[in-house]
């Protein structure tokens, strides 16, 4: 049996007396029993109190009270394990033989209540040397006459100096404790609870021991660099172990009751923390007037929203009767889902068995190939092929599930790493779908009202995204920045009129690397000098320029040399060059992630089978580790563009460099029909001779500007010289054949 | 590079000051200096961003490294900054049970003669075409893949697209234009959602499956004709999908056919979900009513599902079919279908047909509903509010708060479950799920054990903290679904305290090894 006490430590060939003088004195606490300590001294267990007063009590008993000369002869100890006074008797036994005792000086008082001893308090709450008793104990007024006197002999048997009773909590919002301070000067107590001292005056502010396990719960949490805001802050309750303890960088305490602040700020000086905190008062339930007058105006407002005004009615519309109505339902004949008959442009595909790389077989004929977009010869790379292969042995062919939904692989962030590396651009993200890359990403900036000017030779994916954006297009004569220019400067005037709306109102430029429609170069430079000075932003679409312009692939802008940055958006498929499947759109991460969440044929399809990833991640290799292909491959452009020249009835479209040439009659007739089946025949003949070439396709009448009907020419990096002369070749005598007669 | 660039950089967003966005490669300053520029998106847009789906974040795009089969492996990610940025700790969680990848019928394999047939035909025809269907790109691997394709739906002729997305979005706009009415369901896709606005037409929604909706737009209508001008629509188009990839709903065909038949509109079905998951020969929602295909005018579907491919697909009669080999934008300008992709969706779909000499096909189609309804009914049984058809493999659980979702999901991958959960805007703010899909691979013991995990996991921020496991489940659910308690009858409460329920997941729950 022990228990924890204030001690007073003293030599213990003094102990006897001090004790003596102390159980005079009612500063003893006779729960427990004096401790002969190892080094020669002993601890006497105290109540609490002053420690001035204790000077002439210890003085009187002859121990120096000089601490700093010499040994030390005495000295307080707080928390020291004391064993239980052998015949102890209880606080309340204690209690009922001092009251008694009182009771029988005082016989001669009036009607003794009967149940006095009832009234005796059962429980307390111990602060430091003050004690508050419960409301209910000596409730009747029969103990008003004793006043101090009882009082006294109250402390005396709790072993406390001061007492105080127990009220209401107050109704008031603050809880304010009501407590009357029976014996004593004051009600400020102090309370060390986990190495952190509390102080507060019990009469004004709360405080319940039974928290204690919470605040050290609280205590615990690693708040390092933290800011943490103590909503009902108090006296510190939590707000003082955070800060303590939890080493938060800064708790914001908000309060209300103004005593609770008051100790707040003491507590926080003493356990020397105040710097971190800053105290909030006041009370967050006080509306401004502004404010009143606002709700006041809403709810006027809501009150003629809901009363005063006419309900919305689109359309007056006549009523009709259930037999008109039936019989404008089964006279109203739709059209058919398709034209009965449609006009087939191009309705029977040509078959092509096995890959279409160098040389492909259509429709059971072998053919130099001059059509497909496989710039690179990547096609038939068994390297490719392989690491396709081995992809597919680990993940299969699907991905089963949109990015989001656990479609996203690790060949996918490997891919995106690496075309952000290699673009030296922050971030990449991929499509699944070549022409959904720049379709999607437009409209995920340019929203309605926005002003995007556009090339009128962008290719229809481009003009999807556009229609999809709903914003205001503006086109732009092909590759003619004057007339851009032009444009912008219209609608620099217009924002002068407007200036409020020119805040809001973003502006684009999208145009193509090089264009699929028409072969030619996009004038970068130029348009990046013209950006600066009219501030919009440039998408570049580069399906047709990315692993083919530039020293080491990188497309249009490593061929200008002109930084990345000053391009806003790269877009490209990698269905060309990289001979795989997808697409990909990359710039500054800022960008770029804001597709991650509104790009729609990123999040709402499938992502691109591994297999594919892992081919288009080694066709990056394969790029970055023969660079000198791309020197090779613009020869054969050059060289492919040199050939066709000349050749009588037809002209040439499309920039040197270009890898894919459109040849167009020179003077085409009035029927788009006609010059279409023109040079169906020429394509025709060519594949009878062993070249296979194309028109180049379009659905005309969803085409904004329609391209002149032609044929397109692509150049494969693995055609040798002779080929590229003989496919020239044959296509000028099939022309001069069917053009000529 | 891909690091953070220093200096000048004057066209990210133009708001003077610091904005913090996020990026895989590290915070992203936009920075001061490019304030000329208006901003790329606004403020307001990023509002849902910053306040729900960052605290959420880390349940979705979770990358995994293996075939999505019926248990996958999840490269284990930490964020030291609430999920803005995420790390790779290296680890690899394995053989977490997959709920949340469309392989219905398990053909998402890494073997097997499906996966061989796709290596050869890529040895051969490499893995790219670099041509459009309507140019040099049309393989006899894709005539194949469409006369098979037409073959299995029962039309007369299918054609085949590179992308299930692009299918709708490319194709609806070549099929209505300006002067032609769309009537579409409100929970349609995006994808349809994009094609109706990119085609010019006019569009309407009605009520989810809600018949009486339909009939009210299709005789207002016909009766009143286009607005303004009063003259008749051109064409009118019903647009449905077979199941509801949230809601885990079958279309109710019938009913709509009969309302196209009266009112003679089109009807365009989207099969991405059910093609190959419904029917009892896996024919889809047609299949699954015992309908005949001709009484869709326009069947579409995915291959990226059932089929463990990608790309999508058009069936219908030779007409339709014809008008888009010459008008579809997806055959004039983008490149076709990859060739081994198509091989796994002949390979898979001769298998599902049984051309392959198997029954292996119909075995997964059985499989596949006796999962889809047990795992229903156990939910159902267990005081889950489940959404859709019984035989719907789509299960959406509803969660309700959206906050809870997150915590959900992460407990779930802690207990090796990968799960899909979903809230705004896939779904309303007040109905945010957790969506499981079932799958024939799923084997029983898989399934129990979600359903163990479900109940015995002490999902504290979810079911909350004080209740312990001996609680019956309702307790639990009760508590999951705080904000509709009401929708829990007494009954739930007697069904389950029965007193085996215990003993029963215990048995199951503690020998857990799929791998």
């Amino acid at each position: 049996m022990a228990g924890k006490c204030l001690a007073l430590v003293v030599p213990a060939s003094l102990a006897q007396r001090v004790r003596t003088m102390l159980q005079q004195r009612g500063w003893f606490n006779p729960r427990f029993r004096v401790v002969r300590n190892e080094d020669g001294s002993a601890s006497i267990p105290v109540i609490s109190c002053d420690v001035s007063d204790w000077f002439a009590l210890l003085k009187e008993a002859g121990l120096e009270t000089n601490k700093t000369l010499g040994t030390l002869t005495w000295r307080l100890a707080e928390d020291i394990e004391f064993p239980l006074s052998r015949h102890t008797p209880s606080p309340h036994e204690l209690l009922v033989k001092a009251i008694s005792s009182i009771l029988e000086l005082h016989k001669d008082s009036p009607e003794r209540p009967p149940d006095w001893r009832d009234q005796l308090p059962r429980r307390w709450e111990r602060h430091g040397d003050l004690a508050i008793i419960d409301q209910q104990a000596f409730a009747s007024p029969f103990w008003d006459s004793f006043g101090p006197e009882l009082w006294t002999a109250v402390t005396k048997a709790l072993g406390v100096r001061r007492l105080a009773k127990q009220g209401r909590v107050q109704p008031d919002g603050y809880r304010t404790p009501a407590v009357t301070l029976l014996l004593g000067s004051d009600g400020v107590v102090e309370r060390r609870e986990n190495g952190i001292s509390y102080t507060w005056d019990v009469r004004t502010c709360m405080f319940s021991a039974g928290n204690a396990h919470e605040k050290q719960r609280a205590a615990m949490w690693d708040c390092t660099g933290e800011t943490v805001c103590d909503m009902y802050a108090g006296i510190g309750y939590f707000t003082l172990p955070v800060l303590v303890h939890s080493r938060a960088k800064l708790v914001l305490a908000c309060e209300w009751n103004p005593n609770a602040l008051h100790w707040l700020s003491v507590n926080l000086q003493q356990n020397g923390v105040s710097n971190r905190c800053r105290i909030l008062p006041g009370d967050n339930r006080k509306a401004p007037a502004y404010h009143l007058l606002l709700e006041a105006f809403l709810i006027i407002c809501i009150i003629r929203l809901l009363f005063f005004s006419k309900s919305y009615r689109p359309l007056d519309r006549t009523q009709l009767t259930q037999a008109e109505e039936e019989e404008l339902i089964r006279e109203w004949q739709p059209e058919p889902l398709v034209p009965a008959h449609p006009s087939p442009p191009y309705l029977n595909y040509r078959v092509v068995s096995g890959a279409a790389g160098k040389f492909v077989t259509v429709d059971n004929r072998e053919c130099l190939n001059l059509s497909s977009l496989n710039f690179l010869g990547f096609l038939e790379s068994p390297r490719i092929k392989a690491a396709a292969l081995s992809s597919l042995r680990k993940y299969g062919v699907g991905t089963c599930g949109p990015r989001g939904f656990y479609g996203t692989f690790d060949v996918h962030l490997q891919l995106e790493e690496k075309l952000a590396s290699m673009m030296a651009t922050q971030e990449a993200i991929i499509y699944a779908y070549g022409p959904s890359a720049i379709s999607s990403a437009i409209p995920a900036y340019a929203k309605r009202g926005d002003v995007v000017f556009a090339d009128m030779a962008v290719n229809l994916p481009m003009q999807q995204g556009l229609a999809a954006s709903r914003s205001n297009v503006r086109w732009f004569r092909h590759n003619d920045l004057d007339h851009l220019e032009m444009l912008l400067q219209e609608q620099a005037a217009d924002d002068r009129k407007n200036p409020k709306k020119a805040r809001v109102v973003r502006r684009f430029v999208v145009v193509e690397g090089i264009y699929l429609n028409t072969g030619n170069v996009c004038p970068l430079p130029e348009l990046v000098q013209l950006k600066y000075r009219h501030n919009f932003r440039i998408f570049l679409e580069e399906s047709l320029s990315f692993g083919v312009l530039g020293d080491t692939g990188r497309g249009l802008t490593e061929h200008f040399g002109i930084k990345v940055e000053d391009v806003d958006l790269i877009c490209s498929t990698m269905e060309n060059s990289l001979a795989t499947i997808g697409g990909f759109c990359c710039g500054r991460s800022f960008i770029i992630d804001h597709q991650r969440l509104s790009g729609q044929g990123y999040c709402f399809s499938a992502s691109l089978p591994p297999l594919l990833t892992s081919a288009a991640l080694e066709a990056l290799d394969m790029i970055e580790e023969k660079p000198e292909m791309f020197k090779e491959l613009r020869e054969k452009c050059r060289l492919l563009y040199d050939s066709v020249q000349g050749i009588p009835e037809l002209s040439v479209g499309g920039a040197p460099i270009s890898p894919v040439l459109h040849i167009r009659l020179a003077e085409p007739s009035q029927s788009r029909e006609r010059d279409i089946a023109t040079l169906e025949a020429i394509v025709e003949s060519c594949a009878q001779e062993g070249v296979a070439i194309t028109l180049a396709r379009c659905i005309e009448k969803d085409e904004v500007f329609p391209p002149s009907p032609s044929i397109r020419l692509a150049v494969n990096v693995e055609l040798t010289q002779e080929e590229i002369q003989k496919a020239a070749a044959v296509l000028r005598s099939a022309a001069s054949r069917h053009l000529l007669e | 590079m891909g690091g953070k660039m220093p200096g000048h950089d004057p066209i990210a967003n133009g708001r003077p000051g610091l904005v913090l966005h996020s990026g895989r490669n590290g915070v992203v300053k936009s920075q001061a200096g490019a304030k000329d520029f208006v901003p790329l998106y606004q403020d307001f847009e990023n509002f849902y961003t910053r306040n729900v789906y960052m605290r959420l974040r880390d349940n979705w795009n979770r990358p995994i490294c293996s075939v999505p089969g019926a248990c996958f492996d999840v490269m284990e990610r930490v964020s030291d900054d609430y999920n803005w940025n995420f790390r790779f700790t290296g680890n690899i969680l394995q053989g977490v049970i997959n709920m949340g990848s469309y392989n219905y019928l398990g053909f998402a394999e890494n073997k097997g003669p499906c996966m061989e047939a796709a290596a050869e035909v890529m040895q051969t025809y490499g893995v790219g075409v670099c041509s459009t269907r309507q140019e040099i790109g049309n393989l006899d691997k894709h005539e194949e893949l469409e006369e098979l394709t037409a073959k299995f739906l029962g039309v007369e002729a299918a054609m085949a697209f590179g992308m299930g997305f692009a299918t709708n979005s490319m194709n609806i706009p070549a099929l209505v234009k300006k002067g032609c009415l769309i009537l579409s369901d409100e929970l349609n896709h995006v994808s349809l959602v994009l094609g109706a606005r990119l085609s010019g037409a006019t569009i309407r929604i009605f009520k989810h499956n809600n018949m009486k909706s339909l009939e009210q737009l299709l005789r207002e209508a016909i009766v009143h004709g286009q607005p303004r001008t009063h003259r008749p629509w051109k064409k009118i188009l019903i647009i449905v999908e077979g199941i509801y990839s949230m809601e885990g709903s079958i279309v109710r065909l019938p009913e709509v056919v009969v309302l196209k038949r009266k009112y003679k509109a089109y009807l365009y079905l989207d099969e991405a979900h059910s093609i190959g998951a419904v029917g009892p020969t896996g024919r889809g929602v047609v299949d699954y009513f015992g309908m005949d295909p001709r009484d869709v005018d326009i069947m579409m579907g995915t291959f990226t599902k059932s089929f463990g491919a990608a790309g999508g697909y058009i069936g219908g009669s030779k007409a339709l079919v014809d008008f888009l080999r010459a008008n579809s934008h997806s055959a004039a300008y983008a490149t076709s279908m990859s060739p081994p992709v198509a091989q796994q969706i002949i390979s898979s779909m001769k298998c599902i047909m049984g051309d392959d000499g198997t029954t292996i096909g119909q075995d997964r189609i059985t499989q596949l509903l006796r999962n889809t309804r047990y795992f229903r009914q156990r939910l159902r049984n267990l005081g889950f509010v489940i959404y859709g058809n019984d035989d719907s493999p789509v299960v959406p659980l509803l969660i309700y708060l959206p906050a809870k979702t997150g915590a959900f999901g992460r407990e779930m991958l802690k207990r090796r479950i990968g799960v899909v959960v979903v809230g705004f805007p896939a779904t309303t703010i007040i109905e945010s799920r957790a969506r499981f899909c079932v799958s024939a691979a799923h084997t029983r013991e898989m399934l129990d054990t979600v359903h163990i995990l479900l109940l015995l996991a002490d999902l504290e921020f979810i079911f909350h903290k004080r209740c312990c496991h001996r609680a019956p489940p309702v307790c639990l659910l009760s508590r999951l679904l705080q904000p509709n308690c009401w929708a829990y009858p007494a009954e739930i409460w007697q069904q389950h305290s029965s007193p085996d329920w215990e003993q029963e997941l215990q048995s199951s729950f503690w020998s857990r090894d799929f791998k």
